[in-house]
């Protein structure tokens, strides 16, 4: 084919300015760590990458999810280890109060402890958090849950039976509060009006009723034990799912990584292949352009 | 025969001297764009010797008209690619895509789940809520400024169309002038060739070669840009519809042709192309996805309970805002109407086209896939109030009144009068979405992540495991502030006899209780039929008869008849939200989904560009290559000829020399 000398420069100028725009391409994916520049770099991929990336950013916030019920229950667990600890005392207290051999001021004194222990319960009961929020009033976490009524004879249950739920996976949720209703008792029918009639009992030297109220207070007891270890249970199902989640997010980057970050050695053995080409493009544009007829007529 | 020997040197010194500066003239054009290369022409004389009469211009009409055809569709490619690759750009870069601002905002409605107490977090929400609408604002702004770019650039190329058209027809002129005075005008056709060159890449034309030598230039369906001498005008002119946007028209003979559709090469053709496929299409995709964003979270926000226990408000601004709804219709004859989404899901990222095609008959085109409904084709109801379903159709062309509802939005349009043969409506319903979304909630009190009821186990069959969870599903008024107006007659009383279930309101009156076909544990309490409310009570475990829940309100009620002691430590309507992440609200799956859909769409149409644009310029090189090889000049050669010529410029000279020395040897003898 005839070649025209304008061609022949304008060709070897496209030449070396495509080779330059591949090399400046490698080198961007070298630099960057990302294969992919922009989504038409390859639109699938992107697609995909998009769709880890979303995985990832939940599987985070589900992770942090985690967190806030594990340092909930955590708190509750602890509030909930000192109201059984409370609890065992006053089961003491009934069986030593049933003793006949306990005279009445021996019974007084121990009235006067049971005093005592409901204070330290019913604080216990109305814990709130960092936030001002009642631990134990289920959805009214802004009602203090337990309130010892005007004439002082009885406490009365102002929260209500909601439990919160937080998402913890894609289709998992875990009760990250628990109302007082079902540790403790509802409306007036709560342990803290057992302890008053336990107390009731002892300072009217009542053994009939001592007996009553004891059993009652046991009953409770038995009640908070079995939903501590509820509690437990929980606990250990955020620890599960804590794993599975860090498992997850680790998958899904690496599948990732397949899709949007450069394979080095890939990149550099094709940046040198780049560089040759381009060099050789360099040289023989040189040598071949200083041939010219003109050099050898005159 | 005999020849004059000095008359032959002299005729070969002249021919010689020709063909060099012919020569001379190449070398020196050697860079001049356009210049197509000259070779000598000799002839030989009857009674001896040579002339040199003509110069041959090495020109192939053929491969030019190829050249000019296979430049206009490069750099049509080459435009639309640069514009695509800017918004490829835009949609998925972290500092400007939504799909990270969504992750944002869902991550902070999280944290509000978590501690809906906090108000911190509340606010925190909020303020996320509001990034994300600013980041919604910002994506539309980019799409109108880009818009904004292409209007620019259309005026700036109608006018350089209009100069290189007002230079062929010029040059036009002039050629004609040199050849009737026998002069060749090479050059001439060089700077002409060169000027429809430059044409060829702002827009697609056709060319052809009137009989007296002049080119006449025609654009789109055949309309003309230059007849021999004279130039039409090319002019960058409102829509009709639409005045921020720029149309390309070309003036014949005093009357305006709107040539916008027709114009498909050239950096014109390829800026109006991506507009229509592209730029309109990514605009109308974002606003869809903005305006099922705000009407999802806004049905679900209305369902529940604030701070203070008022239902909650729309989270972000009336989809249906009453200047949004005037917004969306615009017409060529003045009808006026509105248009409001019903059904965002049902959504579709395109502009209608309603044209009356008749006293009685109109057709409505949806301009991203071109599918037509023709007025025959829809189902016809009696009055306006009756369009309630996609299809219908309310016509009454003698009084100019039509109401139809189609692809989730609803149309109500009156033109005061018998609608005119040729109106035409533009339907927007998604377009401006994007923009039009605002955040109705600034403070974190009101927003609503409780739920207006609770409900509880108030008697247990026996061996029953039955719980039950609730949900609001249903409002009768989203207007109605107080739950209690909502939900009037609460507590309700749900009691199982074994076989069904039942309900009672406060006052010990039936309420309708409907158990779902499709899962007998899913009960609908209340019925919309009866301007009610409705509550869906979902059961788990095993019922046993006389199993009761109690519905109650998530707040309790003072004695002044005040709400109080409100559930602020529930999240289950936020709970709610945070599932809309999840759920499939549009044509394409959830927002993520819808977003990503636009981010591939676009991604998959820079590609494709990417590929035409190197396919056009392969093509174009080609052509370039094949022209050169013919008209080209080739430095090496003309260097031959160069020495060709001297030598025979030499040895012309020859001839005269020995010319003279015969001539003095002949006088010397004599």
């Amino acid at each position: 084919m005839r070649l025209s000398t304008n061609l022949f420069y304008a060709q070897n100028e496209t030449n070396i300015s495509e080779a330059n725009s591949r090399l400046f391409k490698l080198q961007q994916q070298l630099s960057t760590g990302e294969k992919l520049q922009q989504p038409s770099d390859d639109p699938l991929a992107t697609t995909q990458i998009m769709k880890f990336d979303r995985v990832i950013a939940r599987t985070e916030q589900f992770s942090e999810n985690i967190t806030v019920s594990e340092r909930r229950l955590s708190f509750e667990e602890s509030t909930i280890d000192s109201v059984v600890t409370a609890l065992q005392r006053v089961q003491e207290i009934g069986i030593q109060g049933g003793s006949a051999a306990l005279s009445a001021n021996d019974k007084k004194i121990l009235a006067d402890e049971l005093d005592e222990i409901l204070g330290h319960m019913s604080s216990l009961m109305n814990t709130q958090d960092a936030q001002g929020e009642f631990m134990f009033a289920g959805f009214k976490g802004a009602t203090r849950p337990y309130v010892l009524n005007g004439d002082g004879t009885g406490y009365e249950y102002q929260g209500d039976s909601g439990a919160r739920f937080l998402d913890i996976g894609e289709n998992s949720t875990i009760q990250s509060t628990d109302p007082g209703s079902s540790f403790y008792g509802d409306s007036t029918d709560n342990v803290l009006n057992q302890i008053l009639n336990l107390k009731q009992g002892l300072v009217d030297d009542d053994s009939a009723a001592i007996s009553s109220a004891a059993e009652g207070v046991n009953g409770w007891y038995e009640n908070v034990v079995s939903k501590q270890a509820e509690l437990g249970a929980r606990l250990r199902v955020l620890d599960d799912q804590a794993m599975t989640l860090s498992d997850l997010k680790t998958f899904t980057e690496s599948t990732r990584s397949v899709f949007a970050d450069t394979d080095y050695y890939e990149a550099i053995s094709q940046l040198s292949l780049e560089t040759t080409a381009l060099q050789a493009a360099y040289q023989s544009f040189g040598q071949v352009q200083q041939m010219s007829l003109f050099n050898y007529v005159g | 025969m005999s020849y004059g020997l000095l008359s032959l040197g002299v005729q070969g010194v002249r021919a010689a001297q020709s063909g060099l500066g012919v020569v001379g003239n190449n070398i020196t054009n050697v860079n001049t764009p356009g210049y197509t290369r000259q070779v000598a022409q000799f002839t030989s004389m009857e009674e001896g010797g040579v002339l040199q009469d003509q110069v041959q211009r090495i020109a192939d009409q053929y491969i030019n008209a190829r050249l000019w055809s296979d430049n206009s569709r490069f750099e049509a490619a080459q435009a639309y690619e640069q514009l695509s690759s800017q918004l490829d750009n835009l949609m998925a870069s972290d500092s400007t895509s939504l799909a990270v601002k969504m992750d944002d905002y869902f991550a902070a409605l999280q944290a509000a789940n978590d501690d809906p107490i906090s108000l911190t977090n509340r606010e925190l929400f909020l303020a996320e809520a509001d990034a994300l609408v600013r980041r919604y604002h910002d994506l539309h702004d980019q799409i109108s400024n880009m818009g904004e770019t292409i209007n620019t650039r259309i005026r700036e190329l109608t006018n350089e169309v209009n100069v290189s058209a007002g230079d062929i027809a010029d040059l036009n002129e002039r050629i004609r002038v040199a050849e009737a005075a026998g002069k060749d005008a090479f050059e001439l056709k060089d700077q002409r060739e060169e000027s429809i060159k430059e044409l060829s890449a702002l827009v697609d034309i056709q060319v052809s070669e009137q009989s007296n030598g002049e080119l006449s230039i025609f654009v789109g369906n055949g309309q003309p840009l230059v007849v021999g001498q004279s130039a039409y005008q090319f002019a960058a002119g409102q829509n009709d519809f639409d005045p921020t946007r720029f149309d390309v028209t070309v003036n014949i003979a005093g009357a305006e042709t709107n040539i916008t559709d027709m114009i498909r090469g050239g950096e014109l053709g390829g800026l109006l192309t991506y507009r229509r496929e592209t730029l309109d299409r990514s605009q109308n995709e974002l606003g869809r996805l903005a305006i099922i964003f705000a009407d999802t979270m806004n049905a679900q926000h209305q369902k529940g309970i604030d701070y203070d226990g008022e239902m909650g408000e729309r989270l972000f601004s009336n989809v249906n805002a009453p200047n949004l709804i005037d917004g969306r219709l615009r017409s060529l004859y003045g009808t006026e109407g509105t248009v409001n989404i019903t059904d965002s899901s049902q959504l579709q990222a395109s502009d209608y086209e309603l044209v009356f095609t008749g006293a009685n008959d109109f057709r409505v085109k949806r301009l991203s896939d071109g599918k037509i409904w023709d007025s025959q084709d829809l189902n016809k109801v009696t009055t306006a109030d009756d369009v309630a379903n996609s299809g219908d159709l309310f016509y009454d062309p003698s009084n100019g009144e039509i109401s139809l509802e189609l692809d989730g939005f609803r149309l109500d349009a009156d033109a005061h009068g018998p609608f005119v043969s040729g109106e035409k409506l533009m339907i927007s319903p998604v377009k401006t979405g994007a923009d039009d979304i605002q955040l109705n909630i600034t403070n974190g009190r009101d927003l609503a992540l409780a739920s207006p009821v609770t409900v509880s186990k108030s008697a247990s069959g026996d061996g029953s495991t039955a719980e039950a969870v609730v949900e609001l599903t249903h409002l009768y008024d989203s207007t109605e502030k107080d739950p209690r107006e909502q939900l009037p007659g609460i507590p309700w009383e749900l009691s199982f006899d074994g076989t069904d279930w039942t309900a009672l309101d406060a006052d010990g009156d039936p309420v309708s209780v409907v158990q779902s076909t499709s899962d007998p544990r899913v009960l609908v309490i209340g019925s919309r039929a009866d301007n009610q409310s409705e509550l869906t009570v979902t059961l788990s475990g095993q019922p046993a008869t006389d199993d009761k829940f109690t519905l109650n309100y998530n707040f309790s009620v003072d004695d002044a008849d005040q709400i109080t002691n409100v559930g602020v430590s529930d999240n289950r309507n936020g709970l709610l939200m945070s599932d809309l992440m999840k759920e499939a609200s549009s044509l394409e799956g959830n927002y993520q989904d819808t977003y990503g859909r636009l981010v591939e769409r676009v991604g998959t149409d820079t590609r494709v560009a990417q590929m035409d644009r190197s396919a056009s310029e392969a093509v174009l090189n080609n052509t370039i290559a094949q022209r050169e090889s013919i008209s080209g000049v080739n430095l090496d050669e003309e260097a031959v000829r160069l020495i060709q010529f001297q030598q025979a410029y030499q040895a012309s000279a020859q001839i005269i020399s020995a010319s003279q020395k015969i001539f003095d040897s002949l006088i010397q003898v004599v």
